[in-house]
């Protein structure tokens, strides 16, 4: 990568720099370094105070871009800690752009279930109800890709008036968010159906086409108004005559013909499909709906279509593709005609000729050949549709010409005829798998197994169904209780395999199954014997014991073999002496399959004392799963849907750029203002602070806590008062939490550790804080939560055990009091103070605990602008404090 | 509907990732497994693949739904588009030449290099032309014209900044050809589709 940064356009000289490291290094290994330590850069970049939106944006997108790139992949946990910026960025970004990335961001990385989704249901609200369609579109974008049903309330009737908003990118996107948000609250579409229909005549065909879309989910839920069909009608009418020269026309066109494939269409409707398909035979442009158009003559009845009229017309108007070079022309045309009844066309009628010539139908028989599997499938699909002895014919054809050094193509293609034959048929399946593989004896084979064979029959019949799999498992697990007969290494393996996987489910018993493996063991390699000792391992799980000519057997196997399989012998023979052992293998094994049960054999054989939960191989869970991830800060006490009526969504004040997050400190502003950071609070100041200025964050918080003016206005309160006369109780954090950084009532201010905060404080605080009765506490509690506060996001994250949110009624001033009322250590940390910004952070402690883990919660309350009360979020690892907290939220 | 949208290069390294519907497993083995399928295809196989396998990354569909994989190469990238049946394959193709177009228009000469610094805007493009595994838009106008507001940060991609810089190829081993142009248009002029 030899390009200068200027002419890279790349972000930032960091970005130019990580892009060339990455693309320059040797191994993936490499590359995967410098992609981690990118990421642990980030993060450290991204706890840093004061990181602005431009900042931020850059940094999701380098994160973005590392999550992508490494080989290894970064688990959701490794991306988590940028959530709450990606959040904020959504909310605060001073750009279009830069909202996108928050929301991108958000997209990729927060899992379907994450509690941060109602974070931004506020977020949505306000940018679906503003005035310019970019933030509208950008909001209904992260519906329709992230849909949930908490955000269904709060946007339903905004949304109903967006379909038939001015701007048609905003009526499309809200016609996708509401097919998207109807797979979660379908009550949703019987609410939209008649706004959906009318956008059938908009004028803007790409909200035609949005609207055809949500009418397919409307027909599946049958809320398809009566009148809609006249309407779609009129719409392929109009259409029809522009396709070839509009490329919206063909999408809307193409988005029809396959909601007609659902619904009955009519012979009007049929008549244009069929002039559709006559004018594809001269425009190739038009070759984009054939196959739509295929699907709906498909859809109905051949005697539909063939009082139509002239129906040779129908495949005459296609034949031209057959002879095409081109793959995707042959695939065209094989993909049509599969989707018209043979009778139409192959002459199988006595009363309809045959359309094709001979030369047609000869390179029909041609393309069996091709080296394109898919055409080779549907060649022969259509083949067996017209007459399946055409292709049973074919098959014995094909086996009795198996040359002696056959190709592995050659038993591919054998594997495709058979699953064509079978069709939905397990037993013939087996049959065709069994001839196969006789045909291709070990004498001509020399023993060798086709990997890709086994892999490829065994995912078929596990696909098949629950009817098919069974079936196709019982034909050929009988072939292992015949001694007699010989199977070729490959079945072999495929019978051992489905032994494992179908034990219990066939009519043939695990025990029956056992002793016929024993019995082939001696006739195979030592590649063969081990598969088979394996599956005899599983199968013994599933007997009451082990028969002795099974054990003479192994026995005798362990004599002539070499040390491996020695090994193994020994490993069946202990594990089945040990029946508790052997349960407890098969129970942790992931599936039935048999390296599943290798790998939960190997587990358990080195690491004996493993946790029977912890099952080898589970597949790391990806960004955007839907499943938990161990160790991620979500946890299931938190998984509780809230309550629709406890949802407020009136619109919070977006938390304050970082940068600009300096303000202003009025002498009178009140308390809650001090709380909820507004737009409007931004000042004219925003001069760096600096240690020489005596304008630190701290000091500043702290001189705005203790202005004569409040002191006095806290001393005329009622409670003051009554506090007062019950004499040294006063504490300054009881009266007024919000204004303080830090408090740990019912103790006095002591836990203010920066010095210069204290100084600041002047000697009121100190005289307060004498008066106190608690100054004989033991400092080490106070210590631990110094340390804790340190970070509250890494408390916040480490208190992972319990968790729950909700909204309380009450103002967090209230709340504050309240959980001074609890008895446990204190600390609160101000709404302005990061992390999560916006936000009056509470540590509570019981005070035995010596280090997180026992008795620590941590609460964020985010307090309403419009009515007096909180949502609140609170983790910890302890049930019983949760369950104490909760009750006094009124939860 | 479309479950995702993938472009890689011709070492497999991705450049691109969306996904439509939530993935069971990660991405990377997604890419990897996607790779394995497309690279070991030869010129003359139509761009279009069953995929049952993919059923385990994106989950398992209906039985009419199988998962059907979609691709067309650029220069050194393959756009891979991972489709189920209700989607038209030639349709799709259509779409993968209206992104590349797309890229196109607003990179001017686009190359690999210009996916690799300026992934956010092409997820942009993307979002203007699929949103939620559904076609929003195909009209080169139209996607032209909405991205005409964000389009003067990338008027100055690589390759319109350094015209006398075109194929240069690189020397990484990630990465053979970052600067080629994809020359959809070559491929248009002579009728011969790029595959």
């Amino acid at each position: 990568m030899d390009v200068p940064f200027i002419s890279s356009g790349a972000l930032s000289s960091a970005h130019y720099t990580l892009v060339r490291n990455v693309e320059l290094a040797q191994t993936p290994q490499q590359a995967d370094q410098y992609l981690l330590e990118e990421v642990h850069s980030l993060r450290a970049r991204m706890s840093r105070p004061r990181l602005s939106t431009k900042q931020c944006r850059e940094c999701l997108i380098l994160l973005m871009y590392c999550s992508m790139t490494a080989t290894s992949g970064l688990a959701a946990n490794d991306m988590e800690f940028a959530l709450p910026h990606a959040v904020t960025l959504a909310e605060a970004g001073t750009s279009i752009n830069e909202r996108r990335i928050g929301y991108l961001f958000c997209s990729a990385v927060m899992s379907l279930d994450h509690e941060f989704r109602l974070m931004l249901v506020n977020t949505l609200r306000k940018d679906l109800e503003a005035p310019e369609a970019p933030r509208i579109c950008l909001a209904l974008d992260y519906l329709i890709q992230c849909p949930s049903e908490d955000v269904i309330p709060a946007i339903q009737s905004r949304l109903h008036d967006l379909v038939s908003h001015n701007s048609p990118h905003v009526r499309r996107r809200a016609l996708f968010a509401i097919r998207a948000l109807a797979g979660h609250d379908p009550s949703l579409l019987g609410w939209m159906s008649q706004e959906i229909a009318k956008r059938l005549r908009d004028s803007d065909p790409m909200v035609t086409s949005a609207a055809v879309v949500s009418c397919g989910i409307l027909l599946q839920h049958n809320l398809l108004p009566s009148d809609t069909g006249i309407g779609i009608y009129k719409v392929l009418l109009r259409l029809s005559d522009t396709v070839i020269e509009s490329s919206t026309a063909r999408l809307v066109t193409q988005k029809i013909l396959r909601l007609y494939c659902s619904l009955q269409p009519s012979s009007e409707v049929l008549q244009i499909v069929l002039k559709l398909i006559k004018r594809a035979s001269s425009r190739p442009k038009l070759h984009l709906v054939l196959s739509d158009c295929f699907a709906v003559l498909h859809s109905v009845p051949p005697e539909t279509v063939l009082s139509l009229g002239n129906t040779a017309s129908v495949v005459t108007n296609i034949r031209h593709l057959l002879p095409s070079e081109d793959a995707n022309e042959q695939y065209l045309f094989l993909s049509c005609l599969e989707c018209v009844h043979p009778t139409l066309w192959a002459g199988t009628s006595p009363k309809i000729p045959a359309v094709l010539e001979a030369w047609e139908v000869e390179r029909i028989m041609q393309l069996l050949s091709s080296p394109d599997g898919a055409i080779r499938t549907k060649t022969l699909r259509i083949l067996s549709s017209i007459d399946p002895s055409i292709v049973n014919m074919y098959f014995s054809q094909q086996l009795e010409d198996v040359p002696s050094n056959h190709s592995q193509d050659k038993i591919t293609f054998l594997l495709e005829v058979a699953e064509v034959m079978a069709d939905k048929d397990g037993e013939q399946y087996s049959r065709s798998i069994r001839d196969i593989f006789n045909a291709l004896s070990d004498e001509r084979e020399g023993r060798r197994i086709s990997e890709s064979a086994v892999e490829k029959v065994l995912s078929y019949i596990r696909d098949g169904g629950d009817t098919f799999g069974p079936n196709a498992a019982t034909t050929l697990l009988a072939l292992v209780l015949d001694a007699s007969d010989k199977l070729n290494s490959t079945l072999m393996v495929i019978v051992t395999a489905l032994a494992c996987e179908y034990a219990g489910r066939v009519a043939i018993s695990p025990l029956q199954l056992l002793q016929g493996l024993s019995e082939k063991l001696k006739e195979y390699p030592a590649s063969i014997q081990e598969v088979s000792l394996l599956a005899m391992m599983r199968l013994a799980a599933d007997c009451e014991g082990v028969p002795t000519d099974v054990i003479t057997a192994v026995h005798s196997l362990t004599d002539a073999s070499g040390r491996h399989i020695q090994r193994r012998c020994q490993q069946f023979l202990d594990i089945i002496s040990k029946p508790n052992v052997l349960k407890d293998v098969t129970s942790r094994s992931r599936s039935r399959s048999l390296p599943d049960f290798l790998a939960s054999l190997e587990s358990y054989q080195s690491r004996p004392s493993i946790s029977p939960r912890l099952t080898p191989g589970s597949p790391r869970l990806a960004p955007g799963s839907p499943h938990p991830t161990p160790g991620s800060p979500r946890s299931s006490a938190g998984r509780t849907p809230l309550s629709g009526n406890k949802l407020r969504y009136a619109a919070y004040e977006p938390p304050p750029p970082a940068a600009r997050a300096r303000r202003p400190r009025s002498r009178t502003r009140t308390a809650s203002r001090s709380r909820s950071a507004t737009s409007l609070d931004y000042g004219d100041d925003i001069r760096p602070s600096s240690s020489l200025s005596g304008r630190s964050r701290h000091s500043e918080d702290l001189t705005r806590t203790v202005t004569a003016g409040e002191l006095a206005v806290v001393a005329g309160s009622p409670e003051l008062r009554s506090l007062s006369l019950v004499g040294s109780l006063f504490t300054l954090s009881n009266l007024i939490p919000e204004f303080l950084l830090k408090s740990s009532p019912p103790r006095p201010l002591i836990s203010l550790r920066k010095t210069d905060s204290v100084d600041l404080l002047g000697s009121k605080l100190d005289l307060i804080s004498l008066d106190s009765p608690f100054m004989s506490e033991p400092p080490t509690a106070l210590e631990e939560l110094d340390e804790l506060d340190h970070d509250f996001e890494s408390s916040w994250n480490s208190l992972d055990k319990f968790s729950a949110r909700g909204w309380c009624e009450m103002s967090m001033d209230a709340v504050v009091r309240r959980l001074q009322g609890l008895q446990f250590k204190i600390v609160v940390l101000s709404s302005d103070q990061l992390p999560f910004q916006g936000e009056l952070k509470v540590l509570l402690s019981s005070g035995s605990a010596k280090k997180v883990g026992r008795g620590y919660a941590a609460i964020r309350l985010r307090e309403s602008t419009d009515e007096d009360g909180c949502l609140w979020r609170l983790r910890s690892d302890d049930e019983e404090m949760l369950t104490g907290v909760r009750r006094l939220f009124g939860d | 509907m479309i479950h995702s949208v993938i472009i890689f290069n011709t070492s497999g390294v991705p450049r691109l990732t969306k996904f439509y519907t939530p993935i069971h497993q990660s991405s990377q083995t997604l890419v990897r497994k996607i790779y394995s399928l497309i690279s070991t295809r030869s010129a003359g196989l139509c761009n279009f693949l069953d995929a049952p396998e993919l059923e385990d990354f994106l989950g398992r569909r209906d039985e009419d739904e199988k998962l059907r994989v979609v691709y067309r190469s650029y220069a050194t990238l393959h756009f891979v588009f991972v489709v189920d049946s209700s989607e038209s394959e030639l349709g799709i193709l259509d779409l993968i030449q209206v992104f590349v177009e797309s890229l196109d228009r607003a990179f001017e000469n686009v190359c690999e290099l210009d996916l690799v610094f300026h992934f956010d805007e092409v997820h942009h493009i993307l979002a203007e032309i699929i949103q939620g595994g559904l076609v929003l838009e195909t009209n080169l106008e139209a996607i032209d014209s909405s991205l005409q507001q964000a389009a003067q940060a990338r008027k100055h991609s690589f390759a319109s900044a350094n015209p006398l810089a075109l194929g240069v190829g690189g020397v990484g081993p990630r990465s053979s050809g970052l600067q080629t142009p994809l020359g959809w248009l070559t491929g248009k002029l002579t009728g011969v589709g790029p595959r």
